[in-house]
């Protein structure tokens, strides 16, 4: 809400010195602006433009070789009706979209639940060792994840959680870079609210439950949509955690699909991308502002 | 905290506190278990067992994992693989972490204009950073096919001759490194943009006053005042360009002639396909460390530069 709040109005005093400026005519300030706008229009639209062509071509039937991908000489909705019916093939899409959902998804609720009760406590219920903890979490994240796979693999294989829902959600669970975030929320947060419902009786969950969870609320809508891109796109991880077609999570059934038919059938192929980028664009479209806050906040805090 | 102070006439309370800070230490390790204990499995163990894996020759097709102490590390120095692979990634690092910053403070500087729906077309911008790389793979692969791809097709049309990019030696990581940067822009520009609208205009204003043009304003207001923001943006794209895999993996595959080869497509293949898990452990530690220097390298001019 307040990040919103925050970048809204800067937009329009913007837009206000440009008209004011150019109360006389066409004045040079006001010329600057249209010749920007247009530039800008012409980049943005160029710079979507392949998303485009994924669209269109989802409705192309003909081979890619045969000159494919700008308009479709006799568009046809065949590639469409051809996922809704896989017979025979290697992958369902449905269940790989069902996969990625179900994964995305509690890793998304888990890492909410355990990363603000580790912000919480960082934040109000220091314990020995806590501020050493939170520089280790710092320094954690200096390291990169990929560097681990193989232990990480052999960890799960131990375990025998491989080609399992769990070894798809539980490395998701845990962002050092949420901790941190919500965190610093917490920390801004009065102190008097937790010490009034203290003196009314309130214990640590209660408080935690009560007033800091609803308080923290964009930040938790931050770190929530973060989580579940990254889940619903990872591609390394499960391309190693998992071994059979029904595990698969979109990333992964899109390249065993590609693999297959992107030859034969490449509108198929597009179709099945389009499946895969409409849910994190949606996401986007009605979350745009934690997105943008959750990046923006990434590179001032590192 | 202030205890000491406040209670100094009240003695029994003060008493009566300690046990209390006590419960809440207690809660608060309880608040914090779940995470503790995941972090611990997910990070703090592999990274020990990790090292120690490297160590050794494990090998879990063949069963093998005697103690060969820095071998495997010695045996990266001269494998001519891993020695294209590094040189691929550092030829990626070089290309793509300034062409990805410039076009993001380009794009950036651009959207703090007073445009027109400046919404829509930041929103443009960022949208490819939302994709899964499969998808992005998909995409570009199929654009720059060399028979009937949309680029090809343009190509053409201005009458110009068609390219095979992607299985041209010596374009294939110019192509990788432009997809990466349309894949990747939004991040550099997020930033970037947030750190450009913190400036006060009335710098701008006194600047100009000044006599400074377009070029002076940038180099002596924009520049110095997101500078702490910009050399953030280069450790974090320089972190993210080391650990390149997706978009080079599945549209080139390492080719042609492994020249898009890359350090994680190699641990892969030796931990995951052949099955070298010591060799692969190996490979993991040395880019941590690659790693790690160029952050330390990083921050250590940054902050000369700030003194």
């Amino acid at each position: 809400m307040s990040t919103a709040a925050q970048t809204a109005p800067r937009a329009t005093s913007d837009a206000d010195a440009g008209k004011t400026g150019g109360r006389s005519r066409l004045s040079p300030s006001r010329r600057a602006k249209y010749a920007a706008t247009a530039f800008g229009a012409v980049f943005a639209v160029g710079w979507t433009l392949p998303l485009l062509w994924v669209l269109i071509g989802s409705f192309n039937a003909e081979r890619l070789t045969s000159g494919a991908g700008f308009v479709p000489s006799d568009p046809s909705g065949a590639n469409w009706s051809k996922l809704v019916q896989p017979d025979g093939r290697a992958v369902n899409v449905f269940v790989a979209f069902f996969n990625s959902s179900v994964v995305a998804v509690a890793a998304t609720l888990l890492a909410l639940v355990v990363c603000s009760m580790m912000a919480y406590a960082l934040a109000r219920l220091p314990f020995r060792g806590s501020a050493l903890i939170l520089s280790l979490i710092v320094l954690a994240m200096l390291i990169p994840t990929e560097v681990i796979l193989v232990p990480l693999f052999q960890q799960f294989a131990a375990l025998g959680l491989l080609n399992t829902y769990g070894a798809l959600i539980i490395p998701h669970v845990v962002s050092l870079f949420g901790v941190v975030l919500l965190r610093q929320f917490i920390v801004n947060l009065p102190v008097e609210l937790t010490e009034a419902a203290k003196i009314d009786g309130a214990n640590a969950w209660q408080n935690y439950r009560y007033i800091v969870l609803p308080l923290i609320r964009p930040g938790l809508a931050t770190l929530g949509i973060l989580v579940f891109l990254a889940a619903w796109n990872d591609f390394l991880w499960p391309l190693i955690a998992t071994s059979t077609p029904s595990m698969q999570t979109l990333p992964l059934a899109l390249i065993t699909f590609r693999s297959a038919y992107g030859d034969s059938e490449y509108g198929v192929v597009m179709a099945s991308t389009i499946l895969a980028i409409t849910p994190p664009l949606l996401v986007f479209l009605f979350a745009q502002r934690f997105i943008v806050a959750g990046i923006s906040n990434t590179g001032l805090k590192g | 905290m202030s205890a000491t102070t406040e209670n100094r006439t009240a003695a029994p309370r003060r008493a009566a506190r300690s046990p209390r800070r006590r419960r809440l230490t207690r809660v608060g390790i309880l608040f914090a278990a779940p995470f503790m204990l995941l972090l611990l499995f997910l990070w703090g163990v592999p990274v020990v067992s990790g090292f120690w894996v490297s160590l050794t020759d494990t090998n879990m097709a063949e069963g093998t994992g005697g103690f060969v102490g820095f071998d495997n590390y010695a045996s990266l120095a001269s494998d001519p693989d891993f020695r294209s692979a590094l040189g691929n990634t550092a030829l990626f690092v070089v290309l793509n972490v300034p062409v990805l910053v410039a076009v993001g403070l380009l794009l950036a500087m651009l959207l703090n204009q007073p445009l027109g729906g400046r919404g829509a077309i930041r929103a443009a911008f960022i949208s490819p950073y939302l994709l899964t790389g499969a998808a992005v793979a998909i995409i570009w692969q199929t654009a720059l096919n060399p028979l009937g791809g949309n680029l090809n097709q343009i190509l053409s049309t201005v009458g110009l001759p068609e390219q095979a990019w992607l299985s041209t030696p010596g374009e294939a990581m110019g192509a990788v490194v432009l997809i990466t940067l349309w894949w990747r822009v939004g991040f550099p520009l997020l930033v970037l943009l947030a750190a450009l609208q913190d400036i006060p205009a009335q710098l701008y204003e006194a600047a100009k006053i000044d006599g400074a043009n377009v070029f002076q304003r940038f180099r002596h207001v924009t520049l110095p005042a997101i500078a702490p923001v910009l050399m953030l943006v280069v450790l974090l794209r320089l972190i993210d360009s080391f650990k390149v895999f997706e978009q080079v993996y599945l549209v080139t595959e390492g080719g042609p002639a492994g020249s898009t080869r890359v350090v994680l497509q190699m641990l892969y293949e030796s931990g995951f396909r052949d099955f070298q898990t010591g060799y692969a452990s190996a490979i993991g530690w040395t880019l941590a460390v690659i790693i790690l220097i160029v952050t330390v390298v990083q921050l250590a001019l940054t902050r000369r530069r700030e003194s």
